[in-house]
């Protein structure tokens, strides 16, 4: 049952990926997919922890464990690509209202779904949210930076002499 | 629950040689990646081989442990890292080698072998303790998998891109 519910969510939230415009290059959305994953993945370590270990009363069979994964691996770092990409292109005011509405729905989707996201409660698990929003955005900002950096370089070199 | 070693071994060391030698070859070798190219590529690398340790270690699988303990611990994220540099040497080599129409999958089988000989080389130094049944040739369809992906990697972001 949660498997056939996530793999729902999963197609919606691909599907709102698909279809909303980018403020972003194919570079920047597969690095804060990957970035947001591994940053996901060593950040869940700690509340997971007793599921990961099988404590009893903590163990996920094999298919909550898949639905686990795909909520750790694909639903989160979507989310957040999402909620980032919106940002880019968002005035002052409305960006600290799609900030807001992010911990928000973080924090709703983790409660909803305790057990195959968090597995154990995270207390202030607002502070964890807000940690990895300013983790992900830095990372981003600073791949393009990079990237800005290196075509300002191609640049200069073609210029003719 | 398991402890194999507590002191500083050969899993540590191989990590600490192999990690700074990849490094070092990585800043070596000309460059033929853009730096935002060779970041992504080495996060690829990182992000692979935490997807499958952060999975394939835990229950219900629990098919191996990392390093000393059943515990995610800091010698378990810089082995992480240690594996980074690999995926920008196959994306290296795979962009300067002569290409013909079945080039790809020969490039691919020749390097799942090396993973597999590189998998064997940390297994015997400690970094993985496989349990459950869980042999090394099990590894091989992760390896064709991951190898695959990063190849479409460079096809659809690094080849179009010149």
């Amino acid at each position: 049952m949660i498997l056939a519910a996530n793999l729902c969510f999963l197609w919606l939230v691909i599907s709102v990926l698909i279809f909303t415009p980018k403020n972003m290059s194919r570079e920047d959305l597969l690095f804060l997919f990957l970035t947001s994953s591994i940053i996901l993945m060593l950040a869940i370590y700690f509340p997971a922890m007793k599921a990961y270990l099988g404590i009893s009363g903590y163990k996920l069979q094999t298919a909550e464990f898949i639905a686990f994964i795909i909520n750790r691996n694909v639903i989160l770092p979507i989310i957040t690509i999402l909620f980032i990409n919106q940002i880019l292109s968002a005035g002052v005011r409305q960006k600290s209202l799609i900030f807001f509405l992010f911990l928000i729905t973080i924090d709703l989707y983790c409660s909803f779904e305790e057990r195959y996201t968090t597995v154990t409660r995270v207390p202030f698990l607002f502070l964890y949210e807000m940690a990895y929003w300013f983790l992900c955005l830095g990372f981003l900002k600073a791949f393009q930076l990079l990237n800005r950096q290196e075509i300002k370089k191609r640049n200069i070199t073609r210029q003719p002499q | 629950m398991k402890f194999y070693n507590s002191s500083f071994s050969t899993n540590e060391w191989f990590i600490l040689i192999v990690g700074i030698a990849a490094y070092t070859l990585l800043f070596l070798l000309p460059k033929r990646l853009t730096r935002s190219q060779t970041v992504l590529t080495l996060i690829m690398g990182i992000y692979f081989v935490a997807l499958f340790d952060q999975t394939l270690c835990k229950v219900p699988f629990n098919y191996y442990d990392v390093n000393d303990t059943s515990y995610f611990e800091l010698w378990d994220a810089l082995s992480y890292i240690m594996y980074g540099p690999f995926a920008y040497f196959f994306i290296y080599g795979y962009s300067i080698i002569k290409k013909f129409r079945s080039t790809f999958f020969f490039y691919i089988l020749t390097w799942a072998v090396f993973s597999m000989f590189a998998e064997a080389l940390a297994w015997h130094a400690g970094v993985y303790h496989y349990r459950n049944g869980y042999q090394m040739f099990f590894s091989i369809p992760v390896y064709l998998l991951v190898l695959s992906l990063t190849m479409l990697y460079y096809q659809c972001y690094i080849r179009q891109h010149k």
